[in-house]
């Protein structure tokens, strides 16, 4: 039996589960900073005495870049942090891709590993 | 020109074997065999009622009622007609007549046949697992990551021979039709893989 090969199949597992790990956890960082970032924006917005035509707290924030920055700082908004939200939204998207890539390549291995080690063990190899 | 098989054209090769597999483990028996079943059924049940009815009417002689003849006491809420059916027909009419419903389905192989087929087909996976494993190996070789499938047979991944006597219970997520196949053992049928048949030894 090849032992070594089996011993790099577990190792392999391992370090993708390590990779999925600390993905997560980024996008679980991310995920937290952009929440409060929605809520900061969504609160000034709320507290202006002006409103935007045809936006509202909750729709796309790339539509926002769209209106005269003088009419988002008269909705005490801040194009900087329009466009910082946009990005960790983007990023956050890209962190699930990568998280949904590496689930998928996780699951078929670790069923193999799962299988090998069964038969080892049962068969005492 | 023959190319070389590449990755995909080699798990295809594995599914379709798979497949093949399947079909020959879940093919109708050989009908011949159903209707040898058929006929020593029938002729267990006509000595089995010539003995019960011989009864009865030897009784008549002593006094019983022969209306009651035919009347049985269910035994667990079941009356089996199949002793009384085949002394009265005879067991050859008996066993004619329900051959007859043999004919709606198609014929298959005697189970030696296709214990023999299963064998091949089990040697033939084999093989292509293993020839996929060093495909595996030689893409890796030159720095290719490739994903290994989740039901790849152990031994192939491991170095391990075929015929290596193992003791161990299949991987269920490899093969569960083949598993979900309770009446194996009285049809002759063979619905595990000489893998899986071996690992269960």
């Amino acid at each position: 039996m090849n032992h070594a090969k089996f011993r790099r199949l577990k190792g392999d597992l391992e370090q993708q589960r390590g990779a999925l790990r600390s993905v997560s956890e980024h996008r679980r960082d991310v995920s937290d900073e952009l929440a409060r970032l929605n809520i900061s924006i969504r609160s000034l917005y709320e507290s202006s005495p002006y409103k935007l035509d045809g936006w509202q707290p909750g729709d796309d924030l790339t539509e926002l870049l769209k209106f005269p920055t003088a009419d988002l700082r008269a909705c005490y908004l801040d194009v900087a942090a329009i466009k910082h939200a946009i990005e960790l939204q983007a990023l956050k998207n890209d962190l699930q891709a990568r998280i949904d890539a590496l689930s998928a390549q996780i699951t078929p291995l670790a069923e193999l590993v799962d299988n090998c080690q069964r038969y080892v063990t049962e068969n005492a190899l | 020109m023959n190319k070389a098989p590449t990755l995909t054209t080699r798990r295809d090769r594995i599914a379709a074997t798979k497949t093949q597999r399947q079909a020959v483990a879940d093919a109708p028996r050989a009908r011949a065999e159903s209707r040898s079943d058929i006929d020593a059924q029938c002729l267990r049940w006509a000595q089995e009622g010539a003995e019960r009815i011989g009864h009865k009417v030897g009784m008549v002689a002593f006094g019983s009622r022969i209306d009651d003849l035919f009347r049985v006491r269910p035994v667990n809420d079941l009356v089996d007609l199949g002793p009384v059916l085949a002394h009265l027909l005879t067991p050859e009419r008996l066993a004619a007549i329900l051959a007859q419903h043999l004919e709606r389905h198609a014929d298959g192989p005697t189970a030696a046949e296709r214990v023999a087929q299963v064998a091949q087909m089990d040697r033939d996976l084999f093989d292509l697992e293993c020839a996929e494993e060093a495909h595996i190996e030689q893409l890796e070789a030159t720095g290719l990551s490739i994903s290994r499938r989740a039901d790849a047979d152990p031994r192939a991944v491991l170095g391990l021979p075929f015929d290596r006597v193992t003791t161990a219970a299949p991987a269920e997520a490899s093969d569960p039709t083949i598993r979900s196949t309770p009446h194996v053992a009285q049809t002759g049928r063979v619905a595990q893989s000489s893998y899986v048949a071996n690992r269960r030894e």
